[in-house]
């Protein structure tokens, strides 16, 4: 089945463009839908980002293939705070997921190295890009 | 058997300090660190170093080491992560010296006044005597600062 | 055999953090790289949400003082995007000379810190002679020779007169010959090719897993330039070519770049030449609807992304950054391990991290810590 077919079942593209789809997947099917897109033979990721919007921890991850981009949106509540890493099929989300967790305070389950990477090792406070 | 009489400190000690006197006033080196700069003003200051500006034939070097500088430029508005080291390059820096704030962002803070992870422009953390503004500093700025920072030292060492 | 733990930094480097690396001998051949970073992170990205959108520009481009005006370049992009506003075209064409001389004066200045790194101080000091004649042109266009603000939402803060557009391509006819200079000699120089070659070696599976941007993937034969895949700005009406290599290492990643060199050079004079008169910028519809915008632009350095989200109100709910030298950073251990601590300097400045590494360096050895500067590591590849 085609990604986007795919991405389409499994979850809901919202937004199409030119050379952008924007979809949004449920917290439980999120792993399934990443290995189905490294399936698909899209080795790039180029950003993950977080945003905290009151409610939920909104994660996506931006994924390359030949000239656009494929972002998957997924919400984390903010009960659980967790999030499997990607890290075994994308090494290259190394760092990307260890400042996600930084900032937004999310727990990566998996990730080889997890720890602090920019604050400084005494940092007593929020992670400072959640809102409230 | 031989004896070395030395009677007299005072003569050769006034002479060794004279010609530190002079020489640092005819070369003074440099100790450069960047506190979280956006590497604007460090580039600059690589240019003022460079053929067209070339502050080497004033005498001036850019020094690895804290402990050979005579002057202290700093650039950068001073991170968490960076202030320890920085209170502790300062005072491993030998007396007399001159701290230079290099830059809107160490002059004060620049244009990360709400950054959260920023401490204070650089005279809150170490003493300051003279400043360069500019976002970046141009390299003429810089040659210009660091003569008037000579003319300091060369009050300071009496 | 002592194991030893060599720790480097906090340094300087890229637009982003200065790197902390350790490095874990064995002898004098590293085993494993360790790094942390951090000690450049004064929270811009908080910053950015507490500041109104037109101010954001002069905040964006003070991430960089090296590639200022790509990172001013992007944001603007992503606004301009959410508000739906189409900039003239002489607005696209001047942001494309002063991205395209950007990228000429850091290739330029990579150069002479390179040369530097291998004790080729003359090579320091040529190339930054001739980034002087960069450096004129873009104070000619913008005002400012390193932190350009020549972008405003909408367009671009300053006009290219017909005067500054003479002077400019006399500049860059001069330039021409002395890039053509520097690429000769880094082909042919003995000296740079031993401590090039086959040094840091990256091949193409590695690019492709670690997903590594700009220079460094294009020497390992990664066809990857934002250039070509987004097409922003007027590039797709300019003719250009994508300088790759296949060997992967420094002494490739040497070549890219200086070929990458005599192409911005052609850019900028071929920009030019399209330039007609017209308005330099549109006044944008303050109504900044709720949406989500991802810009990318190919920063010297690789592949610079932003995503903006807004909220409806003047300041943006979040920005985030994330910058090409944060993304080549997790193949420094590919690059270093097997390498001798001598390499050390040369392989990581081929990465091309924004400034290199001046701090100090500790060796610790039986418990005991010696200081070391970092010149002293120089003396260290005399033996």
């Amino acid at each position: 089945m085609e990604l986007k077919e795919e991405l389409n079942l499994i979850g809901k593209i919202y937004r199409e463009e030119e050379k952008e789809v924007w979809s949004i997947v449920p917290y439980k099917k999120i792993r399934d839908v990443i290995e189905d897109v490294f399936l698909s033979r899209i080795n790039r990721i180029s950003s993950i980002s977080g945003y905290d919007n009151g409610k939920e921890i909104e994660v996506i991850y931006h994924f390359v293939k030949d000239n656009s981009l494929i972002n998957i949106k997924v919400l984390v509540p903010k009960k659980l705070n967790k999030i499997e890493t990607i890290t075994d099929l994308f090494p290259g989300a190394f760092l990307l997921e260890r400042e996600l967790s930084e900032m937004l305070g999310i727990k990566i389950i998996g990730h080889p190295k997890p720890g602090k990477l920019f604050l400084p090792e005494n940092w007593k406070g929020k992670p400072p890009l959640r809102k409230g | 058997m031989l004896h070395v009489i030395v009677d007299d400190y005072g003569d050769d000690l006034k002479i060794a300090e004279k010609i530190r006197k002079y020489c640092q006033r005819k070369s003074p080196w440099i100790f450069h660190f960047d506190t979280g700069s956006c590497n604007g003003c460090d580039i600059e200051l690589l240019a003022a170093m460079s053929p067209k500006y070339d502050f080497e034939r004033f005498g001036c070097l850019l020094k690895g080491s804290p402990r050979h500088a005579d002057i202290f430029l700093v650039t950068g508005p001073v991170t968490r992560k960076c202030k320890d080291r920085l209170v502790n390059l300062y005072e491993q820096i030998p007396e007399p010296k001159v701290v230079i704030a290099m830059g809107a962002c160490a002059v004060s803070k620049g244009i990360f006044q709400n950054a959260y992870g920023v401490c204070g422009p650089l005279d809150k953390i170490i003493p300051v005597d003279v400043y360069i503004s500019g976002c970046p500093a141009k390299p003429e700025a810089i040659i210009d600062g660091i003569r008037k920072g000579v003319e300091i030292l060369t009050r300071k060492s009496g | 055999m002592h194991k030893l733990m060599v720790p480097f930094g906090p340094a300087h480097p890229a637009l982003p953090e200065p790197v902390y690396l350790k490095l874990f001998l064995d002898g004098e051949e590293i085993e494993d790289v360790d790094f942390s970073v951090g000690y450049n992170h004064k929270g811009i990205e908080k910053a950015l949400e507490e500041t109104d959108y037109f101010k954001n520009v002069f905040l964006s481009g003070r991430i960089c003082g090296i590639c200022s005006s790509a990172h001013s370049t992007c944001y603007t992009l992503g606004v301009e995007k959410l508000l739906n506003i189409e900039i003239p075209d002489k607005a696209k064409f001047i942001r494309v000379i002063v991205s395209e001389l950007e990228r000429l004066h850091s290739h330029l200045l990579w150069l002479g810190l390179l040369g530097h790194e291998m004790g080729f101080d003359t090579l320091f000091m040529l190339a930054f002679r001739e980034r002087e004649y960069v450096l004129e042109s873009l104070e000619l266009i913008t005002g400012k020779r390193v932190v350009h603000d020549i972008n405003m939402i909408g367009g671009v803060r300053r006009d290219l007169s017909h005067e500054i557009m003479v002077k400019l391509v006399k500049n860059l006819e001069i330039l021409e010959g002395k890039v053509e200079y520097l690429r000769k000699l880094v082909r042919k120089d003995s000296l740079i090719r031993r401590r090039t070659l086959r040094i840091g070696k990256l091949d193409k599976r590695d690019v492709e897993e670690l997903c590594l941007v700009g220079p460094v993937a294009r020497a390992s034969g990664v066809l990857y330039d934002i250039r070509r895949a987004d097409k922003y700005l007027a590039y797709d009406d300019l003719n250009f070519k994508i300088v790759t290599q296949k060997k992967g290492d420094a002494s490739a990643r040497t070549l890219v770049r200086v070929r990458e060199m005599l192409e911005s050079l052609r850019l900028a004079r071929l920009a030019i030449a399209f330039i007609e008169p017209g308005p330099i910028k549109v006044k944008p519809f303050l109504i900044f609807p709720e949406k989500e915008v991802i810009s990318r632009v190919e920063a010297p350095r690789g592949e610079l992304i932003y995503y903006i989200r807004s909220n409806g109100t003047d300041k943006p709910a979040r920005v985030k950054i994330r910058t090409p030298t944060y993304a080549n950073l997790i193949s420094l251990k590919k690059i270093l391990v097997g390498h001798t601590l001598a390499d050390v300097p040369v392989a990581v400045a081929s990465l091309d991290p924004c400034l290199s590494c001046t701090d100090r360096v500790t060796i610790v050895k039986n418990g005991k810590e010696k200081i070391i500067k970092w010149e002293d590591l120089h003396d260290h590849e005399h033996h």
